[in-house]
Parts: structure tokens; C-alpha cells; sequence
């Protein structure tokens, strides 16, 4: 409070305070305020998840079996969100669920993302027989029934985490590689990259000092979608027994569990589909927001 | 600097019968068709011509900076300080370009990195040509942008290319072209997309920064003031050819190629016909392709064409009863032509 009236006090006059500004930015971008507070959110349960879990999300009690939300919080050890088949606490579970769902795409993400960049960059800059050869390979992916990879990956490889990331990661590639390799283009013909070549700059320096700063913005906002599609696949693959294995918790498993008593327990697939649109949410509004933030055609005004 | 102690001068650059060629669906196009030229060092040449002259792709053709393909540098030599630019291996010319032989480009506008800080932008390039550490770099560019005459030049460092005006993104991109002490700077029409006022600074910088860094300059423009208030020499292109050279006095006072005078009189320094009239230079530059007709390609567009003219290429040879400096490549004599075209009106 004191500091409050502090700041007020040297505010000068007309000038809208800093509380205001803030507001007004709200205002005016909801949406991604909202996406990035739900985003920060569930980032934050889920590093804390193993702190702020009610009960061991592994350990069965047969004798609370589909047991119904309580939300009376007010006693410890009751079930906020019900308990599943086994009598697991479900709140437990969507904690822990959302650190392998989170884990998984988002170094699934970084990993595409890297080898799409690197690709796609050299596709663009070096041009010719690399260019035909990557896009080509980028072009058999996108027409390969992504379903049908991820079943014959893990098929071969078998279901794991670190096998889960590899499959995630060879879908997600082919757009930070496309994207990427039209910025480069678009790039090349500018100006200052000719400036660059004839101050002596080499292949490696110019693409690294020069266009890679500059396609970082169009990569982020590549990375914060494609870190949506991935979620919602490894929950598809997770649904299909393909992803993170029993005993741990993962949301598509939980969906898949639910499914059959969908009529006497309610809760135990909807809580699950429920985390997952809010995370596919969050990440889109984020997304979305940030597209907005960087379009270059609102460049000047900020 | 005047004319009689420059020839004593070692020579600098000494281009030898560059072509350049461009392959394009329509056939092969001859943009730059043997020029030859020296520049010594500490001179200033200036080269003129239309657009779609071939100066400044002879000018990237110089430093290998044309895009291949389509652009090709079908023969020639370019011999800087006695190495072969052309011959050279491509981690030799990175050393050269920027470290040696500083460019600036026409638009400044778009030739700096938009993401980048001009502090990193200058600091790059020394580190890239020299062994200093972040620190040096960084008083060195600020010692750079004193000499370019940005004020403030510490702070300005930290500040992105948007928040500079046209004229002070040019005196960055000089002090970027100069950040290692070149002996040649290449100016590809580096006043063409600025305020006149702004001009006339930028000249006179690069003006005085020659002066007192001894640099040779080829500065490339359409602008025919800038030539005479600058140049020692001036060369005059046209379809890829050097029509006229020679000292800038000489050439402006007694241009001996059609197209030299043509270009003085729409810039009304020639003596035009009426006073105050300008005049321009009908028809269009022609077309470069293989299946060129033979003879001068001005040929179509003089109206003191030859028959001569039509038929053969004239070569480039010193011109009668002018210095020894002063080349053309004309079959008629445009003092007589001129003279004679004047007396029946």
C-alpha cells in the first residue's frame, strides 16, 4: 500500500499511471494475457507438481474406487477431482500427467525446431541440389500419414519416452525447415546481406550474426503452434498405448482409461480432456499472440 | 590532388578486359564486354552511365559479389595491389572484402540489419578482420562513428538501425566500410536515395575521410555534379563499355563521345543549344543479348552516327589533339561533326 501511494505521489500529473498502463494493456490483449497466465500456470503445477499433489498418483486404494469430486477443500486426503478405476487420486494424476505431456513436447519442439531451422536454413541459403533434396524429404513427410509414422516408429523402436520425443520431433520438423527456408529466401535478396557479404562476412558468419537473428521471431512463433499440435499428438499417441507407459500418469492414457466407465463416472475422462484443451488453449492464445506482437506490418508502431 | 603527380602513383586496381555476362531464358546478356581501366592510389575515379550501364554490376563483378546464377564473369583480371581478385581463393577474398576494400551501397535504408544493434554491426566486421578483442572493437566503432560525424556516438552504438535517419544510416554504412582502414572504397550511388542537402554532406565526408586516410575511391553515380565536385576521373559507360575516360576537367570541357556530351546536356553542364534548355538523349539503352548487331551500340541512338559506326565497334583510344589521358571509343571526331551540323542553321 505505501509503496502504491509512493509510485502514485511522483507520477506526473496527466500521465497515466503505471498500474493503469498495465490495465490497459490487459485490455487491449486479453486473449494473450490470458494464454500466458494459464501457460505460466501449468508450467508451475507441473514443477511443483510432486509438492502440491494431495495424494501418490501410482499408488492404488481399491477401497476409494471411483470415488466422486469433492470439492469441499476444506479436509486434507478427500479427492477434489474423484479418484479413477483403481482409486488413484485424479488430481494427482493430471498433476504428474502434465510434466510428461509438457516434458515430452517441448523437447520435442526444441529438438524439430533445431534440425527444421538448421535444414531449412541451408535449403535456403546454399539453394541447388541441398535445397531440392531437403524440401523433397520434407514434402514425403507431410504426405506420410503422421498416425501411421508414429505406429511404425514405435512399433520398431518400442514405447518410451525418449522414443516418443524422436517420433514427435521427426513430425514436427518439416515446418520450422519450411518456414524457415522462405524466410531465408525472402532474406537473401534484402540488401543488408550483400552489405554483409561485401564487409567480408563468410557463409557461417553471415548466417549466424545475420539471418538467423533475423528469422528468430517467425521461429518463435512457429515454435509456440507446432508446441500445440505436439501436445495434442502425444496425447493421441499416449490414448493409444504408444506414448508414456503405466504406471506413469499421462493424460491421452487417462482419456483411453476413462472411456469405458464414461457413463457411471463421468470424471475420470473429462478431467483429462479437460487439461488438455487447456494447455492446446493457452499454448494457441500465447501463439497467437505473439504472431500479432511480431507482425511486421504493425513493426512501426510499437 | 593534382593531375601530374597522380601518374607517379603505384597502381592500385588494375582491371584487365572484365566481362561479365548474365544467363537469362532470352540468351546470354553481355552487361559488362571488356573493360579495362587502372585506378592508382589515393585517386578518385568517378563512373557514370544510365541505368542498365553495367557499373555497378562491373562493380560487384569486381569482388565476386554478383549472385551466380545468373551472373558470370566470363573473362578478365582484376588485379588488386598485383593479386588476381578474380583468381583468388574465396578465404583470401573474404580478407579483402571489408578488411581492404570498403563498399557502400545506394540505399541505406535497407543496407543495414534491422535486428541487429549498429554497434554489433560495426563491431563485427573489425572482429572479423582483425585479431581485437570485444572491448577494442567497441572503442574502435566509437572512434568510427566521431570520424563519420554522428554525434553522441557511444549511445548511438546501443541504438537499432530504425531509429537513425537516412542520412545517418549512410555515415554508419561508412564508418562500417572504413572500420578497417581500406585502400579502396567502391560508393555504388551511395547519394542517390538521399535529401539533396544530405548529399552535399555525405560528399564532402567522404571527401575529407580520403583526404586524410589516403584511399582510392570509385564512385559510382548518374549524378554529374557529384563527378565534377569530387572525381580525378571520370569514365563513362555505356552498354557495358567504356565510352570516354580520362581526367574530369578535360572530359567535361571537351567531351569527344556522343553520349558523354548527351549526358552533360541533360544535366545542362554541357553548353546546350539554348541557354537553360535541357536536353535529353532520345531512344533507350539497347538490348545486351548475343545476337547484338555488330558496330558501336550508341550507334542507333547518335545523330552523328557513322556510316562506320553501324558496322564496326569502335576501340577505346586516346583522342586527337587531347591529353594522353583522354580516351574514347568513337569513329567520328565530335568537334568536327558538332561544328559542322551547327554551320548550315
Amino acid at each position: 500500500m505505501t509503496s502504491q501511494t509512493g509510485s502514485m505521489g511522483k507520477q506526473a500529473g496527466s500521465a497515466p499511471s503505471r498500474p493503469a498502463r498495465i490495465l490497459l494493456w490487459l485490455m487491449q490483449n486479453w486473449s494473450g494475457a490470458l494464454g500466458i497466465a494459464l501457460l505460466l500456470a501449468i508450467v508451475v503445477c507441473a514443477l511443483l507438481a510432486p509438492w502440491i499433489s494431495p495424494h501418490n498418483p501410482t499408488v492404488p486404494r481399491l477401497t476409494a474406487r471411483f470415488s466422486p469430486p469433492d470439492i469441499s477443500l476444506v479436509q486434507m486426503g478427500t479427492y477434489p477431482l474423484g479418484t479413477d478405476q483403481l482409486g488413484r487420486d485424479m488430481l494427482s494424476r493430471i498433476l504428474h500427467g502434465s510434466r510428461v505431456t509438457l516434458a515430452v513436447s517441448l523437447s520435442a519442439v526444441l529438438f524439430g525446431g533445431v534440425v527444421g531451422v538448421i535444414l531449412g536454413t541451408v535449403a535456403g541459403y546454399f539453394g541447388g541440389m541441398a535445397d531440392r533434396i531437403i524440401m523433397r524429404l520434407a514434402d514425403l513427410q507431410l504426405a506420410f500419414p503422421i498416425m501411421l509414422l508414429a505406429l511404425m516408429v514405435i512399433a520398431v523402436l518400442g514405447p518410451n519416452v525418449v522414443n516418443l520425443v524422436v517420433v514427435l520431433a521427426l513430425i514436427g520438423w518439416t515446418r520450422f525447415a519450411r518456414i524457415a527456408r522462405g524466410e531465408i529466401l525472402s532474406l537473401r535478396e534484402r540488401e543488408f546481406v550483400l552489405s554483409a557479404v561485401a564487409a567480408g562476412a563468410s557463409p557461417v558468419r553471415l548466417i549466424s550474426k545475420h539471418l538467423l537473428p533475423n528469422i528468430a521471431t517467425p521461429m518463435l512463433v512457429v515454435a509456440t503452434l507446432e508446441l500445440a499440435r505436439l501436445i495434442l499428438m502425444e496425447s493421441s499417441l499416449s490414448f493409444l498405448g504408444l506414448g508414456v507407459q503405466p504406471p506413469d500418469p499421462s493424460w491421452g492414457r487417462m482419456l483411453a482409461d476413462g472411456r469405458q466407465y464414461l457413463q457411471s463416472a463421468w470424471w475420470l475422462s473429462t478431467f483429462p480432456g479437460l487439461a488438455i484443451m487447456t494447455v492446446i488453449l493457452s499454448v494457441n492464445l500465447t501463439g497467437d499472440w505473439l504472431r500479432d506482437f511480431y507482425d511486421p506490418k504493425l513493426k512501426g508502431v510499437r | 590532388m593534382s593531375g601530374i603527380d597522380m601518374h607517379n602513383r603505384p597502381v592500385l586496381l588494375d582491371v584487365r578486359d572484365l566481362t561479365v555476362v548474365f544467363d537469362t531464358p532470352a540468351g546470354v546478356v553481355r552487361v559488362v564486354n571488356s573493360v579495362s581501366y587502372a585506378l592508382r592510389e589515393g585517386e578518385t575515379l568517378g563512373i557514370v552511365g544510365e541505368s542498365g550501364s553495367g557499373k555497378s554490376v562491373h562493380a560487384l563483378a569486381l569482388l565476386r559479389l554478383l549472385r551466380s546464377p545468373p551472373g558470370r564473369i566470363a573473362s578478365g583480371q582484376v588485379l588488386f595491389r598485383g593479386q588476381d581478385l578474380l583468381a583468388m581463393r574465396h578465404a583470401d577474398l573474404l580478407k579483402v572484402r571489408g578488411g581492404q576494400v570498403g563498399f557502400i551501397f545506394q540505399d541505406p535504408m535497407t543496407s543495414l540489419n534491422p535486428v541487429l544493434t549498429i554497434g554489433r554491426q560495426i563491431t563485427e566486421i573489425i572482429e572479423a578482420h582483425s585479431a581485437i578483442g570485444h572491448r577494442a572493437a567497441s572503442q574502435r566503432a566509437v572512434e568510427l562513428l566521431d570520424m563519420v560525424k554522428i554525434p553522441n556516438a557511444a549511445a548511438r552504438l546501443k541504438q537499432y538501425p530504425h531509429e537513425f535517419s537516412g542520412g545517418m544510416r549512410q555515415r554508419v554504412m561508412i564508418a562500417t566500410a572504413l572500420a578497417c582502414r581500406p585502400k579502396l572504397l567502391i560508393a555504388d550511388e551511395p547519394t542517390t536515395a538521399l535529401d539533396v542537402t544530405v548529399q552535399s554532406e555525405i560528399i564532402q565526408l567522404v571527401k575529407d575521410l580520403q583526404k586524410s586516410m589516403g584511399m582510392a575511391v570509385i564512385w559510382i553515380t548518374h549524378d554529374l555534379g557529384v563527378v565534377a565536385g569530387i572525381v580525378d576521373t571520370v569514365q563513362v559507360m555505356y552498354a557495358g563499355r567504356i565510352v570516354e575516360r580520362g581526367p574530369v576537367m578535360d572530359v567535361f570541357s571537351d567531351p569527344r563521345h556522343a553520349y558523354t556530351l548527351g549526358l552533360l546536356r541533360c544535366a545542362s553542364y554541357g553548353g546546350s543549344d539554348d541557354a537553360g534548355r535541357l536536353t535529353p538523349i532520345e531512344g533507350t539503352p539497347p538490348r545486351m543479348t548475343s545476337e547484338q548487331a555488330p558496330g558501336d551500340p550508341f550507334a542507333p541512338r547518335n545523330p552523328y552516327a557513322t556510316e562506320r559506326c553501324w558496322r564496326e565497334m569502335p576501340p577505346l583510344v586516346a583522342a586527337r589533339d587531347a591529353s594522353p589521358e583522354h580516351l574514347v571509343a568513337a569513329w567520328y571526331d565530335l568537334r568536327n561533326v558538332t561544328r559542322s551540323r551547327k554551320a548550315p542553321s
